[in-house]
């Protein structure tokens, strides 16, 4: 965890380090299993939950991973959004979902990719529409007003027997 | 094919089974899904390749997972929850309807008449008029300790897992039983396989 040192004197030539640096590419952060959150959760580093998050969580640049130990009481917005652990709530996966096989998922799945690992359990809608913009306050406005292309326009090849579109099985 | 597994990561050696077989009804719902988006409800569990079956076609998805309500846990024990059926209709599955197609797989084997009636009404209350229900009502004396998971192989394929060797008297219904028990549901047609199961499509009364 970062220390902020709090104390330390700022002046205009002080080299001290800003308090909230730029996450770095490629970094990952992780909820530890003691770690408790009540609130919403943003930022921009993949995260790894370990610990219990009762609130929001939108990291909708970065991958959120919920380990086995972790357990989610929250609507979930992310890149990509794992499963392992245990979640009550929406989870919203702008490029793809996972549930794992230990993974127990409680709510709706928006994704165009939806992957369910033998052995997960869900309850809830899944909603795999392609390009379909990830919902906000603002875009979901903007989804109502400016219909997209129908699912069939969207995915001419959508037949059983193409395997180049939606979910994914295992 | 016999296989043995450890189901849950449990020590118990347990013998299961799986096998495929052609489904008569399937093809039938796959025209009529191809046809335009639909509202699906599933009352089995959440398995990976018919959630990718569905989501290649216009439709939206919702699982409601009855047999882990029903049969929780994964042992061969099959015992059920003796919480009020009513009840628990009224907890798994959504109050918002529109529903186009029910897939009840072989679930109503598992049910008592009075458990099938509640079903059909409530579904009867989340469907849309002309709504399917497709189930498979087992024509053997015996089946399954507990319901069976059946993945969608391809639009007339299914493949079947039986997660032991167990097994339970039938209730055997005929067509007229399930005509009495669920007013809100005439069938449609009716496919015997040569597994002993029977496949069902009810449709749901435009008046219902």
């Amino acid at each position: 965890m970062w220390k902020k040192s709090e104390d330390s004197p700022v002046t205009a030539t002080s080299t001290v380090p800003p308090a909230a640096p730029p996450a770095r590419p490629g970094a990952i952060a992780t909820l530890g299993p003691s770690i408790v959150i009540k609130g919403d959760l943003t930022g921009e580093e993949d995260l790894v939950i370990e610990g219990r998050v009762e609130g929001e969580i939108r990291l909708t640049k970065n991958s959120v991973t919920v380990g086995k130990n972790g357990r989610v009481k929250a609507d979930i917005y992310g890149k990509r959004v794992h499963v392992d652990g245990e979640v009550r709530g929406n989870l919203y996966g702008d490029q793809e979902i996972v549930i794992r096989a230990s993974g127990r998922v409680q709510g709706n799945l928006v994704s165009p990719r939806v992957t369910l690992e033998n052995g997960s359990k869900f309850k809830g809608a899944i909603d795999m529409e392609p390009a379909k913009p990830m919902p906000s306050p603002s875009a979901g406005a903007e989804r109502k007003s400016a219909p997209g292309p129908s699912p069939a326009s969207a995915a001419p090849s959508a037949t059983p027997k193409s395997p180049s579109t939606g979910a994914t099985s295992s | 094919m016999k296989i043995t597994q450890r189901p849950g990561g449990g020590s118990a050696k347990i013998e299961s089974e799986t096998g495929t077989h052609q489904s008569l009804a399937l093809p039938a719902l796959y025209r009529g899904l191809r046809t335009g988006t639909q509202k699906i409800l599933d009352l089995g569990p959440a398995i990976g390749p018919n959630v990718a079956f569905f989501g290649r076609l216009p439709c939206s998805l919702f699982i409601a997972d009855l047999h882990e309500s029903l049969f929780p846990g994964t042992s061969d024990g099959a015992v059920r929850r003796n919480d009020s059926f009513e009840e628990l209709l009224g907890l798994e599955l959504p109050d918002d309807g529109g529903f186009d197609l029910v897939l009840a797989w072989d679930l109503l084997n598992y049910l008592d008449q009075d458990e099938i009636s509640a079903l059909s009404r409530r579904l009867a209350d989340v469907c849309s008029g002309g709504a399917v229900l497709f189930a498979m009502i087992t024509t053997r004396r015996v089946m399954p300790n507990k319901p069976t998971v059946f993945r969608i192989l391809a639009p007339d394929r299914l493949s079947y897992r039986l997660e032991s060797g167990v097994k339970r008297a039938a209730p055997m219904y005929k067509e007229p039983d399930l005509g009495r028990i669920m007013p809100d549901f005439g069938v449609e047609s009716t496919f015997l396989l040569r597994n002993g199961m029977q496949e069902y499509l009810f449709s749901r009364h435009a008046s219902a």
